[in-house]
């Protein structure tokens, strides 16, 4: 040991050596020299090229812009070497907001570029993904006014979708990701489209594990998701003509219960909702009589369980899935993995829609 | 002894630092250190192939494995308390023989070691540090480790106290992930069928290997009577971290998703949105890191101190310097992640069953000779 | 009577002690008579400047020259006799040894020399102007009292018998330094400390051989078991009722001659971050207080390395709304980010450096030059970036929230080592950093008493201050035989 204390000069030395040879070679690239991908895009043309465009920032003077750089390959990890070809900065992957599949991607099949996305681990799990139509070179390339680029214009959108019709913030990757696979469970994403010289959400894409089976118009995008979504608000009408209608702001609470009689799914759905008044003209002296309230209440039920009901049977067999993931509360009470295909049991099962609704606040007055 | 006096010789113990014993607390956190190791951020994966949403249940089975061994350590260090467990394998064994298991119980050490290493290399260059290469990563982590190893087993011992508090952090952080998941996931509960679940906790046991190093430390104690107490309260904790953490996997990943990450705990992780860092990973790896580095500094020490009482010739730093190119050179042979786990699934049962019966067996024999003067040349 | 002994005449006794104190200074001899009828010749020896002279003659040559009326010859004893009549000086007694006098006489001790006589009277009269008790300019408390240790020994060691009037409270003494020959006194409550150590530091303090002890650092550094390390081991201060506290915990506090800085043995990590003022203050307060500072120790040495990982390798966790203002900010600089925070820290050390020794007006031109116009400047010229200069100047701030200057040093220096290691590796590096500053501090132990552990019970006072009427218990880390401190005196069972 004594030569060991002796020599303690002699293992510092050895130890300096030793970082000092693990540094070389090591090289990192500045953030200000790299190509963020703001926007990512996914398409898949007639020819089965991959084509996967990124929206990239590109900063001159004080002035931030952004331009495309397209990577084409017959292989999604090739479109990486593709791209480099053409960009003056290294291309990384990470800090990305949004990806956007276009609808022949979507309609292919979803499964390779999810599986890179799961490969690498710089990739951002909390992008949200959008489909969208046409191509998304298009729809990222597009120039929205007061914004630097429309991958922020649609990241701004998707996350504020969540403040009316009824949809929930679960469209990021990770999300996407989860429900793919999962026995029981669908994905579920918002396409948008340029639309009259903006960006606009028109509907909800089901998907059937990896593949776009369906898109489903926004009036039927908000009852798929009073029913599927917990903890969700939108604005519930009723409507006589176009002078006498009633509006409330309605946070929905839903619950689901399943029994199984004769080997026949049967699903109660309980949506539990209370609203706020923001417009009426269609009842006299709701802020004051008891029974106006009641009997609107009572109506709003009866409007909201016919509709649900009505769209409920379409639903469930329309698009050949299991849209409302009822296929989970099933499985998660009589087993997993036993090879069940839900998407058929839930097309033969009954569902039935209870709902609750009541008023809580009644704004500032009536006008 | 008046109650003045007594209170005197309890404090003198306390205070005696340069004797080389471990307080119970720091006892307790070596063992927690050398058992929560890599395998905490893949044991969702081991369970959930076989027994899918009960893998928790599993896990809980699986702690029996060191349950049996800490009862073990205490029923040695009641007859024997200044012997580790290689004196009595040559005692119980005789010289030759002894000699040989002994190796082999400290090859496991060492085994170990480099598959924890190799593993957390793996790790670290896909999460962390892409652009460096295996034997950066490997070469310049070892020094500080085999620092700790060299310096002894006081500084190990409070180095893992300290730590101890880091892995708290660790763990507690994800509980943001309760928000996320949904309790359809966990259920049916028993669903996947007993005979599952008991298969999976065969796996399980695996995760909790490394508990054998009570045989070699149970010596530097200071209080022999809380030798039980600390292995039960170390089991629990470790329990407690596996379970906590394969629930919260199975409950925001849900089964099928939660197997095709290799590293499913680092997903949770990446999951929870601090407001200022974009995710918690960053913390996550680092903390992790040094939960990592310590345990293998704790295997680190149990191969140079079980390799120092068995050539008593050589000192324990001479063997701590004298691993450090061994260990690298075994680490660079496994490579990859597959191959790494390869060799684990294959090996580290054999060496589980090589150690249940090695314990069992000198315990028997210490328990039949009970009594008799028992000395073997 | 006896004056036959040859040998101790009054000349020889002088020129003996001339000899031993040195001849080349200011010794004063006086010679003088004693009696009337058969009288004594006399002599006193002091060293001029530190004895006082009135003392000299109102209390010793006033009453021996002007009012002895004894006959000495049939006397025996005469030193003594002489001692206990006439000599109005308290501290007064008689000496054989004559080195022993010599010592006496360097610390402004007067000898009294008899005719033919071999043995010594030595009187205390120590004197000489000394600095007047103040409060100590480094270190303020705004609470407590405004008392600090000065220069004198015996003025150092009455401010703590005046606080501590226990009886157990004990000094040892002992000269150290072969020329300078300092007084070094330990002071420690008998039945606290813990035997064994301090017979380890007796035995460590007898084995220095040194030329001169200025400073209690010179002390700490020849007693010190790592003395290469980057962390102060001893922690000391200029406050007695510090020095009071640190005792009842049963430490040993060392107080040197010449000096007004005592520190204390054994030191422990978590010491360096406790202040007087989170005693005199409120418990949810020094709660948020050192939780501020645990924060400070972090904050300086990781955020530049964290920094540079996020820039350099782990880009994908910059928050994404902040990667525009950043990669902005960056776009044109000419330095790496390590070369720019490196110089940074060096201006800033160097300013910090030139601000501790510049008479106060100068150091106020130099924060404003320094960090203002230098800062704005090296914006403009790209040769920093905002946000570089930003993680530079917290990582300096927060250095001064550490409340122990040597301290705060070591932890600023921690800071380029991980610079280095974050910039060739990453997290990795700063991983491996972070690992290696807790194995060596965990490894560190003095005297046996480990440097960096946290014990359960001690946690009432390391990063929390529970009310002091709960601390029952005498921290376990530092070696004691007695561990209560107080009775449960406020708790529950006597309410």
């Amino acid at each position: 040991m004594l030569i060991i204390e002796k020599h303690k000069i002699c293992i510092l030395i050895t130890v300096t050596l030793i970082y000092i040879l693990c540094f070389i070679g090591v090289k990192g690239e500045l953030v200000e020299n790299l190509q963020i991908p703001v926007g990512v895009g996914a398409d898949i043309d007639s020819a089965n090229t991959y084509k996967v465009p990124f929206l990239a920032y590109s900063f001159e003077d004080d002035k931030i812009t952004s331009r495309i750089y397209n990577g084409n390959s017959k292989s999604l990890g090739e479109t990486r070497e593709n791209r480099q070809l053409k960009s003056a900065t290294k291309s990384m992957i990470g800090l990305t907001r949004v990806f956007v599949f276009s609808e022949h991607i979507a309609k292919f099949g979803l499964r390779n570029f999810l599986d890179i996305c799961i490969n690498n681990a710089n990739i951002n799990d909390r992008a949200l993904c959008v489909i969208c139509k046409g191509t998304s070179e298009d729809m990222l390339q597009y120039k929205v006014e007061g914004y630097p680029n429309s991958a922020e214009f649609i990241d701004g959108m998707v996350k504020n979708l969540q403040e009316f019709n009824f949809f929930s913030l679960q469209y990021t990757l990770i999300d996407l990701l989860v429900r793919v696979d999962t026995e029981g469970r669908n994905a579920l994403l918002p396409i948008v489209e340029i639309k009259d010289s903006t960006i606009e959400t028109t509907g909800l894409a089901i998907f059937k594990k990896d593949t776009m089976v369906g898109k489903a118009d926004l009036k039927e995008a908000r009852i798929i998701n009073i029913l599927k979504e917990n903890n969700v608000k939108g604005i519930l009408t009723l409507q006589k003509d176009s002078k006498k209608f009633i509006n409330c702001y309605t946070v929905s609470k839903r619950k689901m219960k399943c029994d199984k009689i004769n080997g026949k799914y049967k699903f109660i759905i309980t949506l539990d909702l209370k609203g706020n008044i923001v417009s009426n003209e269609l009842y006299d002296n709701i802020n004051n009589d008891h029974t106006v309230l009641k009997k609107f209440e009572e109506d709003m039920k009866i409007d909201v369980e016919k509709m649900c009901n009505e769209s409920i049977n379409k639903i469930k067999c329309e698009y050949k899935t299991d849209v409302l993931d009822l296929g989970r509360i099933a499985a998660s009470k009589y087993g997993k993995g036993t090879g069940t295909d839900w998407n058929k049991v839930i097309c033969d099962s009954d569902i039935e829609v209870n709902v609750k609704f009541s008023v809580i606040t009644e704004g500032r007055g009536d006008f | 002894m008046t109650l003045h006096g007594k209170a005197i010789l309890e404090v003198r113990k306390i205070n005696r630092a340069k004797d080389n014993l471990l307080t119970t607390n720091q006892f307790t956190f070596t063992l927690k250190s050398i058992m929560v190791g890599i395998a905490t951020l893949s044991i969702p994966n081991t369970v959930i192939k076989v027994s899918k949403q009960d893998g928790w249940i599993s896990i809980l089975l699986g702690a029996l494995y060191p349950l049996y061994l800490v009862i073990i350590a205490n029923f040695m260090s009641k007859n024997f308390p200044k012997d580790n467990i290689l004196v009595l394998s040559k005692k119980c064994f005789g010289n030759f023989i002894g000699s040989i298991l002994n190796f082999i119980f400290i090859s496991f050490f060492l085994f170990s070691l480099t598959l924890e290493f190799s593993g957390y290399s793996n790790v670290f260059r896909v999460y962390g540090v892409s652009f460096l290469k295996n034997y950066q990563v490997l070469l310049t982590a070892l020094i500080p480790i085999s620092f700790v190893a060299y310096k002894g087993i006081k500084t190990l011992g409070r180095l893992n106290e300290v730590g101890f508090y880091l892995t708290i952090a660790l763990i507690v952080f994800p509980i943001g992930i309760l928000a996320y998941g949904s309790f359809y996931n966990l259920m049916p509960v028993f669903g996947s069928g007993l005979n599952n679940v008991v298969k999976a906790s065969k796996q399980a046991v695996v995760a909790y290997s490394g508990m054998e190093i009570i045989f070699l430390i149970y010596p530097f104690i200071q209080d022999r009577k809380k030798l039980l107490k600390c292995g039960l309260l170390n089991t629990s904790i470790v329990t407690f971290i596996y379970v906590w953490v394969t629930i919260g996997t199975i409950y925001y990943l849900g089964v099928e998703t939660s197997q095709k990450y290799l590293w499913p705990v680092i997903t949770l992780a990446d999951s929870i949105q601090i407001p200022v860092i974009n995710s918690f990973r960053y913390i996550f790896i680092t903390l992790f890191s040094l939960v990592e580095f310590k345990c293998i500094s704790t295997f680190y020490f149990a191969v140079s101190y079980g390799l120092n009482q068995s050539i008593k010739k050589v000192s324990a730093k001479i063997f701590t310097i004298l691993l450090y190119p061994i260990i690298i050179i075994i680490t660079m042979l496994y490579g990859n992640i597959t191959n790494t786990n390869y060799y684990a699934e294959k090996l580290v049962p054999i060496y589980v069953i090589f150690n249940l019966t090695y314990v069992s067996i000198i315990a028997i024999s210490i328990y039949l000779k009970r009594g008799v003067n028992y000395r073997k040349a | 009577m006896q004056l036959s002994n040859k040998k101790c005449t009054l000349n020889d006794n002088i020129n003996n002690i001339r000899n031993l104190v040195g001849t080349k200074n200011e010794l004063v001899t006086r010679n003088f008579i004693i009696g009337k009828k058969n009288y004594l010749e006399a002599a006193i020896i002091y060293m001029d400047g530190l004895a006082k002279k009135d003392v000299i003659d109102r209390d010793i040559l006033n009453p021996l020259m002007l009012h002895v009326n004894d006959d000495f010859t049939l006397m025996e004893n005469i030193e003594e006799y002489i001692y206990k009549k006439y000599i109005a000086v308290s501290d007064t007694y008689v000496e054989i040894d004559i080195n022993k006098v010599a010592d006496n006489i360097k610390r402004g001790k007067t000898i009294l020399i008899v005719q033919d006589s071999c043995r010594f009277i030595i009187i205390d009269t120590t004197g000489g102007v000394y600095r007047a008790i103040t409060e100590p300019v480094n270190e303020i408390a705004l609470r407590g009292p405004r008392e600090g240790f000065v220069e004198n020994l015996e003025t150092n060691i009455s401010m703590l018998r005046r606080r501590i009037k226990d009886k157990n409270l004990a000094t040892e003494k002992f000269v150290l330094g072969r020329r300078s020959q300092t007084d070094l006194v330990i002071m420690y409550i008998d039945d606290i400390v813990d035997k064994e150590y301090l017979q380890n530091i007796k035995d460590k303090i007898n084995t220095i051989d040194i030329d001169s002890i200025t400073e209690n650092s010179i002390l700490e550094q020849c007693l010190e078991e790592h003395p290469y390390s980057i962390f102060p081991q001893v922690i000391g201060s200029e406050r007695p009722e510090v020095i009071e506290s640190k005792l009842m915990e049963g430490k040993i506090a060392f107080l040197l001659a010449g000096t007004p800085y005592v520190t204390t043995y054994p030191t422990i990590f978590i010491e360096f971050f406790q202040t007087t003022e989170d005693y005199l203050g409120r418990v949810i307060q020094t709660f948020l207080i050192r939780m501020l500072r645990m924060l400070a120790v972090f904050v300086v040495i990781s955020f530049p390395a964290i920094y540079i990982t996020l820039i350099k390798f782990n880009q994908e966790l910059i928050p994404i709304d902040y990667i525009k203002s950043l990669i902005q900010a960056r776009k044109g600089i000419s330095l790496s980010p390590f070369m720019s925070l490196l110089g940074m820290q060096i201006t800033l050390e160097l300013m910090r450096e030139g601000g501790l020794r510049m008479p106060s007006k100068i150091g106020q031109t130099l924060s404003v030059v320094g960090g203002i116009i230098i800062g704005d400047a090296a914006l403009k010229a790209k040769i920093v970036s905002s946000s570089t200069l930003l993680i530079a100047g917290i990582s300096i701030v927060a250095s001064f929230a550490i409340s122990y200057y040597q301290m705060s040093v070591s932890i600023r220096l921690l800071v380029y080592p991980m610079l280095i290691l974050s910039n060739w590796l990453g997290i990795l590096g700063i991983v491996i950093g972070w690992f290696f500053i807790l194995a060596y501090l965990c490894s560190m132990e003095n005297f046996g008493v480990p440097y960096f552990a946290f014990t359960k019970s001690d946690m009432k006072d390391t990063f929390i201050r529970a009310p002091i009427w709960k601390m029952n218990k005498r921290p376990e880390l530092i070696p004691h035989n007695d561990p209560t401190r107080q009775s449960d005196f406020r708790g529950e069972k006597n309410k």
